[in-house]
């Protein structure tokens, strides 16, 4: 039963860990000629 | 304009301001989207861009020369110009962390250059790390 909570505690904090994702958030151009 | 931008591959938004030129490109968080490809797609439909600058998160590491790195994803990296923030980019490659930055990726040059296609080879002009 107790190893049971643990796994559960575990998997839990797994599945709501914060996860921190490389990419590309914003990109922002300054741009000349637009008509 | 905002049309073009927007048929490009992981673009999720485009926000235009024609007074100011200003042109905001929100991706898909799929992590698909290049900055470059702007430079090539802006040059095809006979806009110049002056500037493009970026926030993004990744890991900061160093080539075989020992030149800091911006690892976006596997294709999207650029090497550094760390300036003022030199000293803790290298700590930050040292670590290994991921790391949230922004920057500028390309300035046009000065002067009248004729335009090339090709782009040129854009780095990474450390503006503030968060």
């Amino acid at each position: 039963m107790r190893h049971k909570r643990i796994w559960l505690l575990l998997f839990a904090s797994l599945l709501f860990a914060p996860q921190v994702l490389a990419g590309v958030e914003q990109v922002n151009l300054k741009v000349e000629g637009m008509t | 304009m905002q049309q073009t931008l927007r048929r490009l591959d992981g673009v999720a938004n485009v926000k235009v301001e024609l007074l100011s030129g200003n042109v905001t490109i929100t991706p898909k968080p799929d992590g698909g989207f290049d900055p470059a490809s702007v430079l090539k797609l802006t040059y095809d439909s006979g806009v110049s861009v002056t500037a493009i600058s970026i926030t993004a998160t990744g890991h900061i590491v160093k080539n075989s020369t020992g030149e800091l790195i911006f690892a976006v994803t596997p294709k999207i990296n650029y090497p550094i110009v760390g300036g003022a923030f030199a000293d803790k980019l290298q700590a930050l490659a040292a670590s290994g962390a991921t790391v949230r930055m922004r920057g500028s990726i390309y300035a046009k040059p000065p002067g009248k250059e004729k335009k090339s296609k090709e782009s040129p080879p854009l780095k990474f002009e450390v503006q503030e790390v968060m």
